[in-house]
């Protein structure tokens, strides 16, 4: 989903910044929308600074809606995890990354 | 309608995310299928207490009860078959045990949600009286995952076994991200654009180890 947002938009994004917090992203906003989900999720000290990073980029809204989409897969990580949905098989490759 | 949450009101917040996190608060201290309203609080702080590294509150359930809510707090990836099986045995039913899964999930959603945005963590509701429904789905069945589930698993079957879980998983989806309707739209505009919401989603599951 990630992917066909970014190319309907007509973006160009470095998915490598996901798992790499030394690569930038590209489009505006996106490097503080990493910095403030991954402060968020780690519960890390940075997080009022990241969320005034992205007020500041992004709007006032933006803080609230990203934390909502945080909120989110908090919630659908555990559901699938926690319930053994499968992994799709076209996933296995990063399953096997991902857990070890 | 009652609000249990205080929001810094210089970060505007869609009313329909806090209306959806209030009823998620009504939820949670109602009676469930499987679960009291008691007992559903009480798995909620216990899995508060898990998230904050703290030690298990006090409560109303068994032990072997506060360790899988603890696991579904902070390790959900590691939660297996066997391990879902074990507490089976200790007379917790897949439906029971899938109701733990939701309540303690979107109590982390909602936290989550709420720390994002600068607040505390609300208190948690006071426990309303009631008995649950013990209401059956007689279509879900358990194939391939650890749970049973109606029709293929996915995303939106996980919890379809308990289907006033299922209800509250795709209100609190809506309120919080997209309804399912609009799951479909990668054009949608939310506050933000649909590619904003997506590498939010992405880096999270990435951090939380999840694959799907």
């Amino acid at each position: 989903m990630l992917r066909a947002s970014i190319d309907i938009a007509g973006l160009e994004l470095d998915l490598r910044a996901i798992v790499d917090d030394q690569c930038s992203t590209g489009p505006d906003g996106a490097d503080e929308i990493l910095a403030f989900t991954r402060a968020l999720v780690q519960r890390s000290a940075s997080l009022a600074s990241a969320r005034d990073a992205l007020r500041t980029t992004l709007g006032d809204p933006a803080a609230a809606a990203v934390a909502g989409a945080v909120g989110n897969f908090e919630m659908m990580n555990r559901i699938l995890d926690a319930t053994g949905v499968p992994t799709p098989h076209t996933l296995h490759d990063l399953e096997q990354q991902l857990r070890s | 309608m009652t609000n249990s949450f205080i929001i810094d009101p210089a970060l505007p917040v869609r009313p329909a995310m806090l209306d959806g996190m209030q009823r998620e608060w009504d939820r949670l201290a109602a009676a469930g299928t499987w679960w009291t309203g008691a007992d559903r609080v009480a798995l909620a702080a216990e899995a508060r207490a898990a998230a904050d590294h703290r030690p298990s509150p006090a409560s109303v359930l068994a032990p072997e009860i506060t360790a899988m809510a603890r696991r579904i707090a902070t390790t959900p990836h590691v939660i297996d078959r066997t391990s879902v099986d074990a507490l089976h045995d200790q007379k917790v039913s897949l439906e029971a045990y899938t109701e733990m899964v939701g309540v303690i999930a979107r109590l982390t959603a909602v936290d989550t949600a709420v720390r994002g945005m600068g607040s505390s963590p609300a208190p948690l509701p006071k426990p309303q009286e009631g008995v649950p429904t013990y209401a059956v789905v007689p279509d879900a069945k358990r194939r391939s995952a650890h749970v049973a589930m109606v029709g293929s698993a996915g995303a939106t079957s996980a919890l379809s076994s308990v289907a006033a879980e299922d209800s509250a998983q795709q209100d609190l989806h809506g309120a919080l991200y997209l309804s399912y309707s609009e799951m479909g739209d990668y054009r949608i505009v939310k506050d933000i654009p649909r590619w904003q919401m997506e590498l939010a989603a992405a880096t999270t599951s990435w951090l939380n180890h999840c694959v799907y």
